[in-house]
């Protein structure tokens, strides 16, 4: 193998661990507005039963940040492929054909993703003239989960293509390899 | 129906057979209706604004929540405890073990609103005590599948909240109007159990040596995890908190019993809940999010109103349109999934219904029945797959064996269709419907 591939491999390396650190990242934020939700819930409820007293913005931020949640977990959901499919048909498509018509929903998802990322981002910018209700910020914020789901599934696209790529140069190697040894 | 419509419907159901990501397959659809159709065509920006508004909806929030608190119960050993309380109260019959299993998944589902986690959770404990009670696998894996049904019936209920937002019905009458179905249900398996039990001369399976500290041992066990329906259910139906605060009291409840009470909740096992909670819950916001552009597009077209009429044309009885429509949701069963069920077709039918007189919380119960009983038909049957995966039992002989419980459950379901006093008692007598 030469210089020049190594380097290459080398670099894809690196930017899939750079991707595996920002979903890392993004998961762990999601738990923790996991657990943020969960607990202003209940702080209302406490507050609401114990003190005859509600909060202004425990309800409108719990929807906000689940709205969040959902978009920084979403490249994960793809990552692992637990989007719902109808997959049961599977079994009768011939494996070539199965991996061709994978590639090209992902392709298809990418498309289709780029378009939400960029009217994503119209829609934030529009939106941030006006303040929510309760919690008096800017709309901008709740939108940019949008664009930036988006963008970080459209990243999880590209960097499932690239470890295929890695996947399917590994094996051509260990196979060149098995080859002259065995010569 | 106009040209552009039946292109993004074919679509839809060109992606969904072609094996496309649901999620995919509906936003495409979505998206595909601004480039087709002249007079909404530069309005892309209501894709984002309804995928948004789709999913900023506060009883959406309780779904993670449920998630999280059923996830937290089976982790602190939770399902054992229920399984030895079930023991308890019906093992020592004929055919004691399969009782159990279908008293379990019935006392399970006061707690978890999904079929698959109790598939999940108490399929393993309640297999292998089958399995050492001389029960074929098949049989044990086949019961398990089926009695897990009853879990989303029972309430809390994951579908029953989708339900109750997408067609803006009470979540607490339709959690009140679930619980008598879901008893049914139980009951009905364990009408099957009875007769097999019967015919198979399966053993009585008592508690050995059981003396009056036992039973105190075994029912303070389960007496936390028992609590938390009461707590659930006591509470939205006095009016304390709404069924999202409802979700997030259970969460800390279930923190503080595995913490404080059962003393086996670590941060480690924690933090791994709260991942599958995000995954499943992104999972189903992603696809709500994305049928609420499809839902805009019905709309857009009229078709509601225009199937309304066309409906009311045909002067079709209701009993006979409602068979119709069950017929309808068990034959997608066989190919789609509970949510995509529940987010295409309650947001279209529930009106449809209503004029003619069937309570959307009636409704609102049967499509839940009917989506349920769909995770056990093959070939698309989550339940099945799940039930085979953590049984070792190939899907064909389950599939087999859960014939007689299916027959069950279908019966109870069109006692449910046709006997509205099932569903509506219950919420009319805490005044939630008139």
């Amino acid at each position: 193998m030469g210089r020049a591939s190594l380097t290459e491999k080398h670099d894809m390396a690196k930017i899939l661990r750079v991707v595996d650190v920002i979903e890392w990242s993004a998961s762990a934020l999601a738990r923790l507005m996991l657990i943020f939700v969960a607990l202003s819930l209940v702080l209302q409820v406490i507050l609401r039963f114990g003190f005859s007293f509600s909060l202004p913005w425990p309800e409108e931020a719990s929807r906000y940040l689940m709205i969040w949640l959902v978009m920084l977990t979403a490249p994960i959901l793809i990552k692992r492929d637990e989007l719902v499919r109808v997959d049961f048909l599977d079994a009768f498509w011939p494996r070539p054909l199965l991996i061709f018509r994978d590639l090209l929903f992902r392709f298809c998802m990418l498309g289709l993703f780029i378009i939400v990322a960029h009217e994503g981002w119209i829609q934030a910018s529009f939106a941030a003239r006006r303040l929510t209700a309760a919690t008096q910020i800017s709309w901008f914020w709740p939108y940019l989960a949008v664009p930036v789901g988006a963008v970080l599934i459209i990243i999880e696209l590209l960097a499932i293509t690239l470890r295929e790529q890695l996947a399917r140069q590994a094996k051509s190697t260990s196979l060149s390899q098995v080859t002259e040894s065995a010569q | 129906m106009t040209n552009s419509l039946a292109l993004v419907l074919g679509i839809l159901v060109f992606l969904l057979i072609l094996g496309a990501p649901v999620v995919f397959a509906v936003a495409a659809a979505g998206l595909s209706y601004f480039f087709i159709e002249p007079s909404v065509a530069g309005m892309q920006s209501v894709v984002v604004h309804k995928f948004f508004t789709g999913m900023d909806v506060f009883i959406w929030l309780s779904i993670p929540l449920f998630v999280i608190a059923g996830e937290i119960m089976s982790a602190t050993n939770m399902t054992e405890r229920l399984v030895g309380f079930s023991h308890l109260i019906v093992g020592k019959f004929r055919g004691g073990m399969a009782y159990v299993n279908v008293l379990a998944s019935m006392l399970f589902g006061g707690v978890s609103g999904s079929a698959l986690a109790d598939v999940a959770a108490l399929g393993p404990v309640e297999l292998a005590l089958m399995r050492k009670e001389g029960y074929k696998d098949e049989f044990s894996a086949a019961l398990t599948v089926s009695s897990a049904i009853q879990g989303p019936i029972i309430p809390p209920s994951i579908p029953l909240i989708m339900f109750s937002s997408l067609t803006n019905t009470s979540v607490a009458a339709l959690f009140l109007a679930g619980a008598v179905p879901g008893v049914l249900l139980g009951l009905a398996l364990m009408m099957v159990v009875f007769i097999m039990a019967r015919i198979h001369n399966f053993p009585k399976n008592p508690i050995e040596n059981i003396t009056f500290a036992v039973v105190v041992k075994i029912v303070g066990d389960a007496f936390w995890s028992l609590l938390m329906p009461v707590i659930i259910m006591g509470g939205i139906t006095s009016g304390i908190f709404t069924a999202t605060e409802a979700a997030a009291i259970a969460v800390s409840y279930a923190m503080v019993i595995g913490i404080v009470a059962y003393r086996n909740l670590s941060m480690k096992t924690l933090w791994a809940i709260l991942d599958r909670s995000a995954r499943t819950t992104a999972s189903i916001y992603l696809i709500v999010g994305f049928a609420s552009v499809l839902t805009w597009v019905i709309a857009n077209e009229r078709v509601p109103d225009t199937l309304q009429t066309f409906v009311q044309n045909l002067n079709i009885p209701v009993w006979a349109l409602l068979l119709m429509v069950n017929l309808f949701f068990l034959f997608n069963g066989l190919w789609i999934s509970d949510s995509v069920q529940m987010v295409l077709f309650a947001p279209l039918f529930t009106p449809i219904l209503a004029a003619l007189g069937v309570s959307p919380v009636q409704f609102g119960v049967i499509m839940t029945m009917n989506v349920m009983i769909g995770l056990m038909t093959p070939p698309y049957g989550l339940a099945l797959y799940l039930g085979s995966a953590i049984s070792g039992v190939p899907l064909i002989k389950i599939i087999r064996e859960s014939i007689p419980f299916l027959i069950a459950s279908l019966i109870v379901l069109m006692l449910v269709t046709y006997i509205p006093a099932l569903t509506l008692a219950l919420p009319r007598f805490f005044g939630f419907i008139n």
